[in-house]
């Protein structure tokens, strides 16, 4: 597993297509933690829901990067397509983690509120957000749409929908932090359902695109 | 080493492209599937190199594979040595020495470091070819594999297909053309709408005729009929070859090459 997510992370950095996404990201936590007086929560609601975006953005431009007669290739040495289609959420898992230390060890550096508690909260809420946006992305990418013009529209339509509606996935969480609210029901919420849409996704997407194949 | 029966396939709600495919390989053994464009060779390969899976019937038996696509369509900024590594690593090779010397084998233009995209269609195939037989399959699935390959490559491409029988292993290849099958192929399947039927195993002759005229698929004793240019390819059984030549010059046909089929 360890060698597929390695050719992955080498074909996400040959392309480029992690910039837009990290680049907005990254700009979204500059104007964010500029304020070392401002609550820290708050903040790390809004960049979870960056995050919930960007992985996203990497799922789908990862699993875009493979002609789809060169991924057989690299189906028949990883020999199944549960291999091939893990070896790509660990990819994106471990760049939403780094993304994940990095905004935390930047709004640790700046604030000056921060405490433990609430990089913990930071934590698994920005994880829960990955993890969704993973789950987000792989029925709407090339494994199963094969024209980008409908990728994008299916993911942009699915994220809005998450992010805005009342759907109790990671939106009672993003919301309770942004207004700092109690937020330990909607954190192990948003951790389950999260663990529980990316397994469900992972294995429907495992099984449709092997029944296509 | 592998032995599909009754296998079919149909891609969704579409007509079956493969039809009660019955087939086996052996270890050492080349065969060879002859058949035309769109007619489910590469739908066969994939079924056996388990890229695909099938609708009805079995595959049993799990070699270890080296697949060739009938084309490699590597658009990727990553070099030619980069991405053998990382296809070796999931194979899990971990003596990854014979990749530099398999690529200076093939005379890959531009060297290992080239990346992938910059690669004109043949050195990409070149490319292809490497991952396939870098992992030292037990069973090795070339798709169409001449095609694309200038001439210096289709020598070596021929000498990797020896040296992999030689250890033991089987491969099985396509082409569209007879001669390239019977000169490459121990055995050969003939595939015609999704249909898989074995080629009698009496020896044949190749004849090239040059001028028009006469229908020779339906000749006695011609195999195959090819036409290439201004010349028409046959492929006879040999106890018809004085037949189909006499035929040929009373139709007013030139004969330029009567070669016996190898293997």
């Amino acid at each position: 597993m360890l060698a597929l997510t390695r050719y992955y992370l080498a074909l996400l950095g040959h392309s480029q297509r992690y910039l837009p996404a990290l680049l907005a990201y990254l700009a979204l936590c500059v104007i964010l933690y500029a304020d070392p007086h401002s609550p820290p929560l708050p903040l790390f609601g809004v960049s979870a829901g960056g995050l919930l975006v960007v992985s996203c953005w990497l799922t789908i431009a990862l699993l875009d990067i493979e002609d789809p007669v060169q991924r057989l290739v690299t189906l028949s040495h990883a020999r199944q397509w549960r291999r091939l289609i893990t070896g790509a959420v660990l990819t994106v898992l471990g760049c939403s983690l780094v993304l994940t230390v990095i905004t935390e060890a930047w709004s640790a550096l700046k604030s000056l509120k921060v405490q433990p508690s609430a990089l913990g909260v930071g934590l698994l809420a920005h994880l829960a957000c990955a993890m969704l946006g993973i789950a987000i992305a792989l029925p709407c990418s090339r494994l199963l749409v094969h024209r980008i013009g409908w990728t994008v529209l299916a993911a942009v339509v699915t994220l809005i929908v998450v992010l805005l509606a009342k759907i109790p996935l990671v939106h009672p969480l993003l919301h309770a932090l942004t207004d700092e609210e109690p937020v330990g029901g909607p954190l192990v919420l948003a951790v389950v359902t999260s663990v529980v849409v990316l397994a469900a996704s992972f294995l429907v997407v495992s099984r449709l695109v092997q029944r296509r194949s | 080493m592998i032995r599909l029966e009754g296998v079919g396939k149909r891609y969704g709600r579409g007509d079956l492209v493969l039809r009660d495919v019955d087939l086996s390989v052996e270890p050492g053994r080349v065969v060879g599937i002859l058949g035309t464009n769109g007619s489910g060779k590469s739908t066969l390969l994939r079924i056996m190199a388990g890229v695909s899976h099938a609708t009805t019937g079995t595959v049993t038996g799990s070699p270890r594979i080296g697949y060739l696509p009938d084309r490699f369509p590597a658009g990727q900024r990553m070099g030619a040595r980069a991405y053998l590594r990382h296809m070796g690593r999931i194979r899990g090779l971990t003596d990854l020495s014979a990749i530099d010397p398999l690529l200076e084998r093939l005379a890959l233009v531009g060297g290992p470091t080239a990346p992938l995209r910059t690669l004109s269609k043949g050195n990409a195939q070149k490319v292809g070819l490497a991952q396939a037989v870098l992992v030292r399959p037990d069973l090795l699935i070339l798709d169409e594999p001449w095609s694309g390959l200038d001439v210096a490559t289709h020598a070596i491409l021929g000498e990797l297909v020896d040296e992999t029988q030689a250890r033991g292993a089987g491969v099985v290849f396509t082409d569209h053309r007879p001669q390239v099958v019977h000169d490459h192929a121990g055995v050969v399947h003939l595939m015609a709408d999704g249909r898989l039927t074995a080629e009698d195993s009496e020896p044949t002759t190749r004849i090239v005729l040059r001028g028009h005229g006469t229908d020779w698929a339906d000749e006695p004793g011609v195999r195959h009929a090819v036409a290439e240019g201004a010349q028409v390819v046959l492929t006879v059984e040999v106890g018809s070859v004085d037949a189909v030549l006499l035929r040929a010059l009373k139709d007013g046909w030139s004969v330029r090459e009567v070669t016996p089929c190898s293997r």
